[in-house]
């Protein structure tokens, strides 16, 4: 007889789970931020949440969107708003993904210091772009085209 | 945010699960190739039995080709099972069929421009695997999963 024995992980430390927390707040400024702009614009927005799992944080929720766009000739075109992690390396302060759809065209929002955002392509170049309405608007419309 | 997933949500979540391998691969060739020459752990050493830094390097630089082999075949069985469970279909034409008859058959017909730039997907795939006959124009992986991804927006959400 074979019998199996988990450890359960350990607790979370205080300290991160205060990060984590305000890592939490801070997404939800963006996705708030990111529903503004898009209303401003026209765009139907749905706000949700995503479930994270990461080392040593645990399992938590954090705010996501959909924002609707207009379909042009596609049956439907759309971009989402993703919590992918706090941790990522780097200096970082976390990543957001904002991704297409249906073209499932992407790029990353990496935390800045502060309150700003850096936006990455998937070839990891920097777009060096200020985080601005115009600059997101431009960028759902290209991620979905 | 996602929540339960539609047929056609589930379609594009298997082109994105490719997409995901295609950036994990490109990162692990990216960091290989980087940390050669200082790199020296247990298991370093031991893949260094049988890989080279030019195979990596090799591997890098198909890794474009190689996913949009595996890109496309996902996409091939989106749509045959969308032909024999949707359309209840017991044949398995060819993939050119298949692109053809599923478009016209969707609530909104695929767009003959939408239709073409498939169809481009298809031969690049097609050049890659076989010698072609004529000049195929290539394509990045990006544009094969944009265009492929908006094919599969046009299937129903279930079916």
């Amino acid at each position: 007889m074979t019998r199996a024995f988990s450890k359960s992980p350990p607790a979370p430390d205080p300290t991160l789970l205060a990060k984590r927390d305000e890592w939490v707040r801070r997404v939800g400024l963006l996705v708030e931020q990111i529903r503004q702009w898009s209303t401003e614009a026209g765009w139907q927005v749905e706000i949700g949440s995503e479930t994270i799992d990461e080392h040593r944080l645990g399992q938590y929720e954090a705010p996501a969107a959909r924002v609707s766009l207009p379909k042009g000739d596609l049956p439907e075109r759309a971009v989402f708003v993703v919590p992918i992690a706090m941790r990522i390396g780097g200096g970082a302060d976390g990543r957001v993904d904002l991704e297409g759809y249906p073209t499932l065209s992407r790029v990353k929002l990496l935390g800045e210091p502060g309150d700003g955002w850096t936006i990455m392509t998937d070839s990891n170049v920097p777009l060096r772009q200020p985080w601005t309405a115009e600059t997101f608007r431009q960028l759902a419309q290209d991620l979905a085209a | 945010m996602r929540g339960i997933m539609t047929r056609q949500q589930e379609a594009h979540q298997r082109l994105r699960r490719i997409r995901d391998e295609f950036d994990a691969s490109h990162y692990a060739l990216r960091r290989a190739e980087a940390r050669w020459d200082t790199e020296w752990d247990a298991t370093t050493i031991e893949y260094r039995k049988k890989v080279t830094l030019g195979q990596i390097r090799r591997a890098f630089d198909n890794l474009d080709r190689t996913f949009i082999l595996r890109l496309f075949a996902e996409f091939e069985g989106i749509l045959l099972a969308y032909w024999q469970d949707a359309l209840g279909r017991q044949t398995s034409p060819k993939i050119f069929v298949l692109i053809n008859r599923i478009g016209d058959s969707c609530p909104i017909p695929v767009s003959s421009a939408q239709r073409d730039a498939t169809h481009e997907i298809r031969r690049y795939r097609n050049s890659l695997v076989h010698v072609p006959a004529e000049a195929v124009e290539p394509f990045t992986f990006g544009v094969c999963l944009s265009r492929l991804g908006k094919y599969v927006s046009y299937l129903p959400q279930d079916w």
